[in-house]
């Protein structure tokens, strides 16, 4: 009995060894060397999971940004759009190879090193998450890959010390700054006392602890009283007794660390009860394409962070470009997080160019002396340039409010294309 | 102790188990710092471990446990806690979070062990996601941000490496001696009390056995176990949160892989996680990436399918299968003699 | 604390509570019948939630009207669950059983990912959109309308099984299969119903939950684990238990929310069924 156990065992257990062994390795020899002629930049997104949406959204972005490159657009004012493919480098073409991470930080860093070892990248971008493109990087910056992060927003990520690791995005010290900002120009504006008194509802994962948290310290440093912080679920199937809570403590205004879905069933639930404080706002989450499909005109006078407000296409014509661009392939506009994986490949594409090689070690000194201006730029940003941490130095949110169906940018007051309107109407009287 | 003379005794027929040993003590040095490679092998080790701890309380001892990953995040946390806040090596920290991982087991085991099967079950998810919670408001711990192993590699003192070799060892050494441990009370007669437990439980009772002892000591090693992978798996991941460690799903795989190669075997679990995580980890890449969720698809399917046809899992599939030819074979001989 | 916020929060407990124990009875039907803990009860739910979205989007059916079609798609569903899956895992052991309906979970789940996207749905402008408001206090009328649904819905269940013959039958089953056979009951053929009415209740919850929550793939788990802890405190295999399970839950979970602390309202609610579970297992009204 036991003699025939251990055999079996055995047999099977050396079998499927070397079948797992022999089956990744036949993997890799098949992979046929890379033409010089391209440049390979791996991708690593959540293309499924929860994050999908996101992923895909973004994609779609890159996507369009990669074609750019590789194609001749001699009339847009973009990096490298008038040229095919990347000069310096006898016209080679970005080439796209794409990982997905689930959405976990376990599989980001399976995919990263995927896409290093497997795919022979020369350049990473992504993760989108935060806590993703944590051990994502550390991948990267084992292998001394250079990894650019346009989308995520943990400021630890640039306090690593990493050499390989550059974020073209801003912070959320910036952005929950901006936030700040606007509601003291606010009350300088409309009269000291408009907002004294803050709300916070806090989604419990990594980001929005985070920004919770930062919020909560540049309000109280400006002077704000906090009177009531919510910390919730994502995956709650109702928000009633946070939104109840928080009428309870009525403050002056709300910020929702929120992502899409649960900032639609926040609004939902505030019409439910028929409550507003004078002023709410979230993040660039609130102005996602969904909630405005999905929340409709419940959404109106909610206030979101964008970095790339869709209204200055009316005053700026390289965005009103691309957005056709992309309404034309895609059919929908890029948002927030889009824009910014779009600007982060013609930064990679950039990069690479300067470097004129595709020497790891050369496009990671090129991406220190990265200097693209904000007429380059589909952003606000003054221009793309990094500080000593490898972070993006002159990043800018815009507020947005969303008006008669739109999302109108109201601050800074100087590139508003609408007037702040404050308080929020009651739900009935609109 | 007499286990362990009889298991050298029966040298030649061990061969099939030391021979793949060998076999794996090697591989790093075939397939050089391959870290996808490397890093399959190591979750398989893993699982193969937690696995074990799980094959032990609800495979031997029959108490359907669904917080193994729960005692596998407190090893995680308490170890790297530990070392963020007073330097303590892992290495001692590993000892210190298995016997509270055991501590915990044991008051839990002991206000819910008189629950029956499926109860027992669903008040484990119940304590885990208790659990998710209040790690994920702690802040204490992190909360919500997690914790992060900082990067003082390589060392041996810190447990970390920037090649994935060393981390291969180690994890094989913990999917061997979890191996060993369920081995060891297979033949004991602490196994032969779980085994009389898990079958008929008053049964056992009233033949004199201490059920709620044996029910505890099985409950308590487990949870040790897992603490015990949990601990290195921070150092190995780096980065630990309550979201991504005390996901239910873990603890779903982990049974799944077990029911898949056998519940209540010695083998089963390193089957069942040798086949299906490659199988995985291989259908993530040709399909999940992307078509969005076709692997995990496939992977409910082939669950049912073994839980439908072969219950009793593939080990013993296989191994009935081999008996059945052996027989044939044997009789045909006998046969063709006559 | 104003009275006023407490009784709003109560109403809300109430109010989604009846959810939760629409959603419960049909779990607790199947596992107090059949002993069949049914993990992938909650991605019926979802399922369901999309078939009413489905109605709503292409036919441009309001759910209200498409809920019996539903319902009676859910019927066939589950028997069609049984006959073909879970007949095999009657007399299993538990892990069995578990984890082929986890499987089933995972399946479902899934592939409603791959099909639907995982974009959350909402239907808008339907019958019930808006909101009933008495003195200082509101209901949505979708959720008070749910709770109509849920006791109608639970009433024709609970009269079903006490006055029936089929529903003595189950009742019998329940209590002692070997004695129900022996009085001449098909066992097999009562699981089937009994498993296609443990589907119709989600089916009525799924339909329901459409008119005020979003749909997507992933939405089954939160419900499930509430559901879990309603029939635990409720009761397997009991419809009253069920609905009395479902609405303690869900006062718990609204005032351990808007009163003590919101981080940690399904904390509340799992401290109860752990405590239910220790002390009383068989739930307030089990009978089996």
């Amino acid at each position: 009995m036991k003699r025939k156990l251990s055999k079996t065992t055995g047999t099977m257990v050396a079998l499927l060894m070397l079948v797992a062994m022999l089956g990744c390795i036949s993997e890799e020899e098949k992979e046929t060397p890379a033409p010089t002629a391209t440049v390979k930049v791996g991708c690593v997104y959540p293309l499924t999971g929860n994050m999908a949406s996101r992923g895909v959204a973004s994609r779609q972005a890159v996507e369009l940004a990669a074609d750019i490159v590789n194609n001749k657009y001699p009339d847009l004012n973009l990096p490298l759009a008038a040229s095919e493919g990347l000069p310096n480098l006898g016209g080679a073409k970005i080439e796209l190879v794409w990982a997905d991470t689930r959405g976990t930080a376990e599989e980001g860093r399976s995919a990263t090193e995927y896409l290093i070892i497997n795919e022979e990248v020369d350049v990473l971008m992504g993760c989108y998450q935060s806590a993703v493109t944590e051990t994502a990087s550390v991948a990267a910056e084992h292998y001394k890959v250079p990894f650019l992060n346009p989308d995520s927003a943990a400021a630890s990520l640039t306090e690593r010390g990493f050499e390989y690791f550059w974020r073209s995005s801003p912070i959320v010290t910036t952005w929950t700054q901006n936030i700040i900002d606007f509601y003291k120009d606010v009350n300088i504006k409309y009269g000291a006392g408009t907002l004294q008194t803050l709300g916070i509802f806090n989604e419990d994962s990594l980001w929005g602890m985070e920004a919770s948290d930062w919020v909560l310290q540049k309000a109280q440093a400006a002077g704000f009283i906090l009177v009531e912080r919510i910390t919730y679920s994502r995956d709650s199937a109702d928000l009633s007794a946070e939104v109840l809570r928080m009428e309870q403590a009525d403050p002056d205004w709300v910020f929702m660390g929120s992502y899409v879905s649960d900032s639609i069933l926040y609004i939902k639930t505030m019409k439910e009860y028929g409550w507003l404080p004078k002023a709410a706002i979230g993040s660039e989450n609130m102005a996602a394409n969904e909630v405005v499909s999905t929340a409709g005109e419940d959404l109106e006078y909610f206030l979101a962070l964008c970095l790339f407000p869709q209204d200055i296409a009316s005053v700026r014509e390289l965005t009103a470009e691309i957005n056709d661009m992309a309404m034309e392939k895609y059919g929908t506009v890029f948002d927030d997080p889009a824009a910014r994986a779009f600007t982060g490949l013609l930064l990679i594409a950039d990069a690479v160019n300067r470097a004129g090689s595709k020497d790891k070690e050369a496009i990671n000194a090129a991406f220190a002396t990265t200097n693209i201006p904000g007429e380059q730029l589909i952003l606000l940003w003054e221009n793309i340039s990094f500080d000593e941490k490898h972070q993006l130095k002159a990043g800018r949110y815009a507020i947005q409010q969303y008006l008669n169906g739109e999302w109108k940018t109201v601050w800074p007051w100087d590139s508003a294309t609408a007037t702040f309107v404050i308080p929020m109407p009651e739900w009935d009287e609109r | 102790m007499k286990i362990g003379i009889d298991f050298f005794k029966e040298d030649r027929k061990k061969i099939w188990i030391l021979l793949p040993l060998l076999a794996l003590l090697v591989v790093p040095y075939i397939v050089g710092d391959e870290p996808y490679l490397l890093h399959v092998f190591i979750i398989v080790f893993v699982y193969i471990a937690l696995g074990q701890s799980w094959n032990l309380v609800s495979g031997y001892a029959g108490q359907l446990c669904f917080a193994t990953h729960i005692f596998f995040t407190y090893g995680a946390y308490t170890s790297l806690m530990l070392l963020l806040r007073i330097d303590l090596t892992p290495w001692v920290g590993l000892f210190v979070g298995m016997p509270i991982s055991a501590g915990i087991a044991y008051l839990l085991g002991s206000r819910l062990f008189h629950l029956k099967g499926r109860y027992f079950a669903v008040a484990t998810i119940a304590f885990a996601e208790i659990m998710r919670l209040v790690f994920l408001n702690w802040r204490f711990v992190g909360a919500a941000y997690g914790l992060s192993v900082p990067l003082k590699g390589p060392s041996l003192y810190y447990v970390i490496w920037t090649s994935k070799v060393p981390y291969f060892y180690i994890f094989l050494a913990l999917a061997i001696i979890s191996t060993l441990i369920v081995y060891v009370v297979d033949r004991s007669k602490a196994g032969m009390y779980f085994r009389s437990i898990k079958q008929d439980e008053n049964g056992a009772q009233h033949k004199g056995i201490d059920t709620s002892y044996f029910k505890l000591l099985a409950f308590m090693i487990s949870a040790a176990m897992a603490a015990a992978v949990g601990t290195f798996y921070a150092q190995y991941v780096l980065y630990i949160d309550p979201r991504t460690l005390m996901d239910l799903l873990i603890s779903a795989k982990i049974v799944m892989i077990v029911l898949f190669g056998s519940i209540g075997t010695v083998y089963g679990p390193v089957l069942g996680a040798a086949i299906l995580i490659p199988l995985g980890e291989y259908m993530r890449i040709k399909l999940g990436g992307g078509s969005q969720g076709w692997d995990y698809v496939l992977y409910g399917l082939i669950i049912l399918l073994i839980v439908y046809y072969r219950p009793q899992g593939v080990y013993i599939m296989i191994k009935n299968q081999i008996e059945s030819i052996r027989r044939r074979t044997k009789n045909v001989l006998k046969m063709s003699r006559n | 604390m104003d009275s006023a916020y407490v009784l709003q929060a109560l109403i809300n407990g109430i109010m989604i509570g009846g959810v939760y124990a629409l959603i419960a009875v049909g779990l607790s039907i199947v596992w107090g019948v059949m002993g069949i803990v049914n993990f992938a009860h909650g991605d019926w739910l979802m399922l369901s939630a999309y078939f009413s979205w489905i109605f709503y989007m292409y036919a441009g059916l309001d759910p209200l009207i498409s809920l019996p079609l539903v319902v009676a798609i859910f019927i066939l569903f589950g028997f069609a669950n049984y006959k073909f899956i879970m007949k095999r895992f009657i007399d299993a052991p538990i892990v069995i059983s578990i984890v082929a309906t986890f499987s089933i979970s995972l399946i479902m789940r899934f592939g409603a990912f791959i099909i639907f996207k995982p974009d959350y749905r909402l239907i808008k402008d339907h019958v019930l959109e808006g909101v009933y408001r008495f003195g200082e206090f509101q209901v949505s009328r979708a959720k008070f309308a749910t709770f109509l649904i849920m006791i109608a819905a639970l009433l024709l269940l609970f009269s079903f099984l006490k006055y029936t013959k089929t529903g003595k039958a189950i009742r019998a089953t329940a209590q002692d299969r070997d004695v129900a056979k022996s009085l001449g009951v098909n066992v097999d053929r009562i699981f089937l119903i009994t498993w296609g009415i443990g589907l119709a209740c989600v089916a009525v919850a799924g339909t329901m939950i459409s008119t005020f929550f979003y749909v997507f793939p992933m939405m089954g788990i939160s419900f499930l684990l509430l559901a879990f802890a309603s029939v635990a405190l409720g009761g397997f295999g009991s419809v009253h238990g069920a609905v009395f399970g479902g609405i303690v839950i869900g006062i718990v979970q609204q005032l351990g929310g808007a009163l003590v602390y919101p981080a940690f309202k399904d904390v509340f609610v799992f401290v109860i069924f752990i405590l239910m579970l220790m002390f009383k297992p068989k739930g307030l009204f089990g009978k089996y």
